[in-house]
């Protein structure tokens, strides 16, 4: 796969992806859109960019092993849990800072994490299967 | 202030390892700073003799509840195990340890000290039964620490297995215990006690309590496990295995004395494996040649005696309890870390290479000394005292009474046997050749074996110091009153007096002619065979052979028949639900708009593909083609968010199917031979499962439409969830639990595939290494 139309390609719709998927989480409260599918579509565009230039520039792309955005993921979205418990409220208990900034938002952050480590691992998984 | 101590210590467990990156040993010395400090607040807490309770919201829906209370009894144990704990970090600090440089291993012991505090904090069943089990957790991880040894795998396993195995069962006993409470919080159970006692549950609670209580004090017949885990480095068996972790269960049962006991039960139960503990201990002790071994079989004649003590309801018995807690933890502690100094000095722990180290090693000699005399029970240590109350209180016993002194006899012998091979074969018999090469351990190792011999002297002489401090405070949590013995080194000519003499004759006799007595020994059976552990062996075997068994017929390796039993199981399930369903009603109506036609087209395209393709490729095609259809008639329905994700998922998964299709076969399906039979039974579970979805979702359908919980999201999204999308809102705000659970999954499936990438990238550089220019 070194079609040099796939290359430039990919340049040009890894970008476009990824601000689409920041793009969905940042609405997904009160639009269509969220962490679930920001992050397919932020794995979509990496696997795009991964199946033209090898398995490796994905995570080069990523600036982490893919593993490690999953499991900073959870932790983001458990961390965000205990922000109630902090104030006397129950594990995951939404708590508000601003309109539009709260321990929820944090939490579809964590699920976007995770899904852009999941999703990417196991395609990777596939990927590199390449002997 | 007891939440904050627990919290600073877990925190500092994420501390010590960049102590130990940023400073090396120097930074591993100040690991020491936390356990002293709060040794320094307990003590000073225990001896303002106030008791303190703390609560806090943990799960409320489950009324579990972070509850601590300190008292007496967790008063002492906290004093040992921060005490203990701070003269173990400094005697790790030199020890050598593979990797020590990450600090994994120091983060695992502060993380043990904090688990440990929280059970013994701990005033709600189940933050004890959390924290309990932390503990079998941590002591797991540090029993394997050198994973590379095939025996300190096994033997953490064993420990885990049999501490955590029966702690499943204490888990039981603490439920009924709760519900028939109608409390779980510890410090309000003895007010329902008669209730309790007098219960037909009583004695299941009692014993499934007694099983994880005896399976973690190492008691007869779980107390094969703790001389095995002393494969563990020695830092290790001096905490856990010595001074904190086994006395947990001795611990529980004090806790729950003043609910449990004043029957026969509770006597008899406890008393009987006490006392059984302490001969078969005493049994074992002459016929090991490790020295690690020989200390951890006279701590498990140690817990026997512990367990005897409580079991005898007299108020003596819990004093005798209360002071030999201390006395053990003193002296074992300190023996268990000179015995890691003389590992580290002569490589060896067999007795059989040991031997006339005084020379080489005076300083680490006389603490040993100190010591050994206290295990021995010789004045003016403490250690006579807490002997001397231990035959007291059994000849108080009201029942039986000759049956339990006997077994202390018989189990003092013993300590008097160990207490003599560890130290005065070690360092005072006949000089060996192997053992000229010795020189003194560093000082970091000598500091906690001085400490602790000279604070069993000093306790000895100075006992109302130990008497006020922690027998009283203990006393009066366990029993609600502060009576017992006066302490005293001499109590005039009393037959307790006369049965110490015996002990120390009889102990050196039995050191002198040892053996004989591992003759004698040999000749009970099931005592030095591992009996008991080939029961733990032939569990363990049957596990897994019925985990073979298994896997062999359902996981065969044939993907197809996996799919098959998923979809004709799903099939099954939707068609039972759907005939329990209420009877289907039409409602439906067919203004259908152009837009739909095309998408059902769509899928019913795709599904016709996917049935008649002859390679993987193009059926795959087919199955993403009716998702697609799927995903457009769901928007066209409105539910947008729905199919956003389902486009984004059906991109994906056709992208993971072509790359795994890569691999297999382009061309699919059976061999000519059995074709026919194979379609008809594919056909049959795929139309099975197609019909059994339609019937349930017509009988949904048909069902009146429960609307409450929609309109409450509805209502709610914006002003309690602040969000507009309603569908989020649910998903990581009101059900947000749900979605975690499944963020988990993923991330497990991610991990589950991790080692098929990392695995394979590992082998293809490494390959690349090997293969010829």
């Amino acid at each position: 796969m070194t079609s040099l139309l796939l290359r430039l390609a990919s340049g040009v719709l890894l970008p476009l992806f990824l601000v689409l998927s920041a793009w969905f989480l940042e609405r997904g409260h009160d639009e269509p859109g969220g962490g679930f599918t920001g992050g397919l579509v932020a794995v979509g565009g990496l696997v795009y960019f991964a199946l033209v230039r090898g398995p490796g520039a994905f995570e080069e792309r990523l600036r982490a092993a893919s593993e490690s955005v999953a499991a900073l993921g959870i932790l983001v979205a458990v961390s965000s849990g205990f922000v109630g418990p902090l104030f006397g409220r129950p594990f995951l208990t939404g708590i508000w800072w601003a309109p539009g900034f709260g321990t929820p938002t944090l939490f579809e952050l964590g699920v976007y994490l995770l899904v852009v480590g999941g999703a990417g691992t196991a395609l990777l998984a596939l990927l590199s299967e390449e002997t | 202030m007891l939440l904050i101590s627990l919290l600073v210590t877990f925190g500092w467990a994420i501390v010590v390892p960049f102590l130990w990156r940023i400073w090396g040993r120097r930074g591993g010395r100040m690991g020491v700073l936390l356990p002293s400090a709060l040794f320094v607040f307990y003590a000073w807490r225990l001896s303002s003799g106030e008791t303190a309770t703390e609560c806090y919201v943990w799960a409320p829906s489950l009324g579990i509840e972070m509850a601590l209370h300190f008292d007496g009894l967790s008063g002492t144990y906290l004093l040992l195990i921060t005490g203990i704990g701070a003269l173990i970090a400094l005697f790790a600090v030199p020890y050598e340890i593979p990797a020590r440089h990450v600090g994994g291993f120091d983060s695992l012991m502060i993380l043990f000290m904090g688990a440990m505090q929280g059970a013994v904090l701990a005033d709600d069943l189940m933050t004890l039964f959390v924290f309990w089990e932390l503990t079998s957790i941590t002591s797991y991880l540090l029993i394997g620490f050198e994973s590379e040894k095939r025996e300190a795998r096994s033997a953490a396993r064993q420990a885990l297995l049999v501490t955590s195995g029966a702690g499943m069962a204490m888990l039981f006993g603490f439920l009924v215990l709760g519900e028939l409470a109608g409390t779980r919080r510890i410090s309000e159970l003895h007010q329902h006690a008669d209730a309790i006692v007098g219960s037909p549950s009583y004695a299941p609670i009692l014993v499934l309590i007694a099983i994880g209580a005896f399976a973690k004090s190492a008691i007869v017949p779980f107390h094969f496990w703790l001389p095995n885990a002393m494969t563990a480095p020695t830092p290790v068996s001096a905490y856990l295995h010595s001074a904190t972790m086994v006395k947990a269960g001795i611990y529980l049962l004090a806790r729950l004395r003043p609910t449990l006991s004043g029957t026969d039960l509770w006597f008899l139960l406890l008393g009987a494996a006490g006392a059984a503990t302490l001969v078969v201990g005493a049994l074992r002790v002459v016929n090991e040649f490790d020295l690690k071994r020989v200390l951890a079989e006279t701590t498990v004649i140690g817990l026997g005696a512990l367990l005897l003590t409580l079991a005898i309801p007299t108020p003596f018995g819990v004093q005798a309890f209360a002071v030999f807690l201390v006395v053990h933890a003193l002296y074992k502690a300190a023996l268990f870390m000179i015995a890691g100094a003389v590992q580290h000095s002569t490589h060896t722990r067999n007795l059989r290479e040991l031997s006339g180290l005084w020379r080489a090693m005076p300083v680490t000699s006389i603490a040993a000394v100190l010591s050994g005399v206290a295990m021995m029970g010789m004045p003016p240590m403490l250690g006579f005292i807490g002997k001397e109350l231990i035959y007291e209180a059994t000849l108080d016993a009201p029942k039986f009474a000759p049956l339990w002194v006997a077994a202390a006899f018989t189990g003092n012998s013993a300590m008097v046997i160990g207490a003599l091979l560890a130290v005065h074969h070690v360092f005072f018999g006949r000089g060996l050749p192997a053992t000229e090469i010795a020189r003194e351990p560093p000082p970091g190792m000598l500091v906690g074996p001085c400490v602790l011999g000279l604070l069993s002297l000093a306790f000895g002489i100075f006992h109302d110091a130990i008497q006020s401090v922690v027998v009283q405070p203990s006393l009066r949590a366990v029993t609600g009153a502060e009576v017992g013995h006066e302490l005293e080194l001499w109590g005039g000519l009393s037959s307790s007096l006369v049965l110490s003499v015996f002990t120390v004759a009889a102990g050196i006799t039995g050191y002198h002619q040892r053996y004989r007595l591992i003759r004698l020994a040999r000749l009970i059976p099931g005592v030095l065979r591992p009996r008991f552990e080939n029961g733990y062996r032939f569990v363990l075997e049957a596990i897994a052979w019925s985990a073979t068994t298994q896997t062999r017929v359902i996981q065969n390796g044939r993907l197809p028949v996996y799919a098959a039993v998923l979809v004709a199981v799903g099939a099954s399930a939707l068609a039972i639900s759907a005939i329990r369903g209420p009877r289907v009603a039409w409602a439906g109506t067919f203004d259908t708009t152009v837009a739909d036609i095309v998408s059902g087209a769509a899928i019913f395209l795709g599904v016709g593909v996917a049935v008649s393709a002859r390679g993987r490729f193009a059926a795959a095609l087919g199955v993403s083609l009716s998702g697609f259809g799927l995903g457009i008639l769901v928007a066209l329905l409105g539910a947008t968010d729905v199919a956003l994700a389902q486009f984004c998922a059906e991109s994906l998964l056709l992208v993971a199917v072509v790359l795994a299709t890569r691999r297999t076969a382009a061309r699919y399906g059976p061999s000519q031979r059995s074709a026919g039979a194979f379609l008809a039974l594919r056909a049959a579970v795929s139309a099975a499962f197609g019909a059994a979805a339609a019937l349930a979702l017509l009988r949904a359908t048909s069902a009146p439409f429960e609307d409450e919980l929609s309109s409450h999201f509805i209502e709610n999204a914006v002003e309690v969830a602040r969000g507009h999308n309603v569908v989020d809102t649910i998903l990581v705000d009101f059900r947000v639990l749900d979605t975690l659970g499944e963020i988990t999954v993923i991330l497990i499936l991610a991990l589950a595939l991790w080692p098929l990438h990392r695995g394979r990238a590992g082998r293809v550089a490494g390959s690349e290494t090997r293969s010829p220019p």
